[in-house]
């Protein structure tokens, strides 16, 4: 169990700014009542409009779903066959080579997908993520247009392809993507690896491979803290386990790399091989809105991660964490200069 | 005084239900939770998180609709609508700060200095900042939630539609990065 010591310190490092200013109180105050009221107010106004306005939303509606081609919303039909599950304990390497579990099964596959080289020169991803089967808008779009070209740069869109269109030809690249970036290259690299090895590939791309701070990293943590709180801590570096289970870690990292290099066969079977070393991963045959899917849960703690691979390119089609939060996903090779307005289904990836 | 107005018999959920008839109730929300949406998004943009904080509000407003009712404490959900904010500022402080460097007004050195990495950093210090600056948003924004929000690891995975499982990797895995990502020839003599 993990000390809690830093998050004391984090938390006293929060900025602490004025409250609220009386007079920046009151506008916000007004100023919401006024938005809601004004709101109501022009609603009635438009109150003969209102049949108009319900169809020219519904018709905006069917346009994204049917545009977009983005999955439907759960609960997905699916079909499942007799679980596979990987136990084995710690991961001796290259144990898993010998037995052709599913998951090897499709990595072997989707590694021969490499070559030729696929078309475009961007990998787009659709994602929408959905609550309780609803697609989450609040404040934001959750989800939206991930564009990834194979030169290593990332651009993002909140609302439609051709806002994100406009984006790329503008430059605005978003500048966190250098971890990812380097991680799919790293994977990329061990495509062709025994799954051990693809396992330790995706570890290197961690600090210190994944084993957590070294003793000189966790000396100079502690020389940043108020002094109060370093003996606390000193006391408690003594016996804390300040890493996550290493199988935690090649999931999370794993389905991120499925996920951001969607559109690379190279890596999406090196992340396909690194699942496949997880204790206790289960992986099931299934389909999903007719097509053939591997379905890959692992039990990470007390609770459950599933993620949907389409059975035969390794694409993801969903992502579920808890019960009632999913990410679908929609995927296509692309150029980057030439986006589509949409995405057709039947040049989807999956 | 503002809280006055607050019929403390009511939950979250029922003044919000009520709010679809009369919009006006919803200050009630606002008189709650405003003091708590304003620290965390000033904190986390310094000044103009006060138009962020007062942003969130409107935003729930107009989304009251989808607010789920079982939940008593609309509290996470106001800070999950703010992280959106948050975010959404600091991409459009991004673009800002690299048009500017494209007309040579700043350095290049500045460019991966966004609103959120520069308050953080003078709040962390430079090294625990910049360690934290390289993990995607939803690890830091689930950190600083926890820990500058004071949000529980269940209310926090209310506000960012995540299983509680996930915030607990989360917020588990930022934490050893941050430990493990420092580079100890820097600090010590």
């Amino acid at each position: 169990m993990t000390d809690d010591y830093d998050l004391d310190w984090f938390a006293q490092h929060r900025p602490h700014p004025d409250p609220p200013s009386r007079a920046a109180t009151r506008h916000a105050r007004s100023a919401l009542i006024a938005h809601g009221v004004g709101r109501r107010r022009a609603r009635r106004r438009a109150g003969g409009l209102a049949a108009a306005g319900v169809v020219a939303v519904a018709a905006v509606v069917l346009f994204v779903t049917s545009g977009t081609t983005r999955p439907a919303a759960s609960p997905r039909v699916s079909i499942a066959v007799a679980p596979f599950i990987t136990s084995h304990g710690t991961m001796p390497s290259g144990a898993i080579a010998a037995a052709p579990t599913p998951l090897m099964r499709l990595a072997a596959d989707v590694h021969r997908l490499s070559s030729p080289p696929q078309p475009g020169d961007a990998t787009l991803v659709v994602r929408d993520t959905f609550l309780d089967g609803q697609h989450v808008i609040d404040g934001a779009v959750y989800g939206g247009y991930d564009l990834y070209t194979d030169s290593g740069q990332y651009y993002y869109a909140p609302d439609s392809l051709a806002q994100l269109q406009q984006i790329f030809d503008t430059h605005q690249v978003v500048i966190d993507s250098g971890n990812e970036a380097h991680r799919l290259d790293v994977l990329a690299g061990a495509a062709g690896d025994t799954p051990a090895q693809a396992r330790a590939a995706l570890l290197s791309t961690e600090p210190n491979d994944g084993r957590g701070p070294t003793p000189a990293q966790e000396k100079a943590f502690l020389r940043q803290l108020p002094p109060r709180l370093r003996s606390r801590f000193e006391a408690a570096a003594r016996h804390p386990d300040l890493r996550l289970s290493e199988d935690s870690e090649i999931w999370g990292d794993a389905t991120e790399a499925l996920a951001v290099g969607a559109g690379r066969p190279d890596v999406r079977a090196a992340a396909i091989k690194a699942l496949s070393t997880l204790e206790g991963v289960t992986q099931t045959s299934t389909r999903v809105d007719g097509v053939s899917a591997l379905k890959v849960s692992f039990p990470d703690g007390n609770y459950l991660e599933q993620i949907w691979l389409d059975a035969t390119t390794g694409v993801p089609i969903e992502e579920k964490d808890g019960d009632n939060s999913a990410t679908a996903y929609a995927v296509e090779r692309v150029t980057a200069t030439q986006l589509p307005a949409q995405i057709p289904s039947a040049a989807r990836l999956r | 005084m503002l809280i006055a107005n607050t019929d403390t018999h009511l939950t979250d959920a029922a003044i919000i239900v009520a709010s679809q008839r009369d919009p006006a109730l919803f200050a009630q929300i606002f008189d709650r939770h405003w003091t708590r949406i304003h620290r965390y998004c000033v904190s986390r943009a310094g000044a103009a998180g006060e138009d962020i904080a007062a942003e969130t509000f409107r935003v729930a407003l107009d989304s009251r609709r989808r607010f789920d009712r079982s939940r008593v404490d609309a509290g996470p959900w106001l800070f999950g609508i703010a992280t959106n904010l948050l975010r959404h500022r600091l991409r459009s402080e991004t673009r800002r700060t690299r048009a500017l460097a494209r007309l040579h007004l700043h350095d290049e050195a500045d460019l991966a200095d966004g609103a959120l990495d520069r308050i953080e950093a003078e709040a962390l210090g430079p090294q625990v900042a910049a360690a934290l600056a390289q993990l995607s948003p939803k690890y830091r924004d689930a950190l600083l939630l926890h820990v500058w929000g004071d949000l529980s690891y269940e209310q926090v995975a209310e506000a960012t539609h995540v299983s509680v499982g996930t915030v607990r990797s989360r917020i588990h895995r930022a934490r050893s990065y941050v430990r493990s990502a420092l580079h100890p020839e820097e600090i010590l003599p």
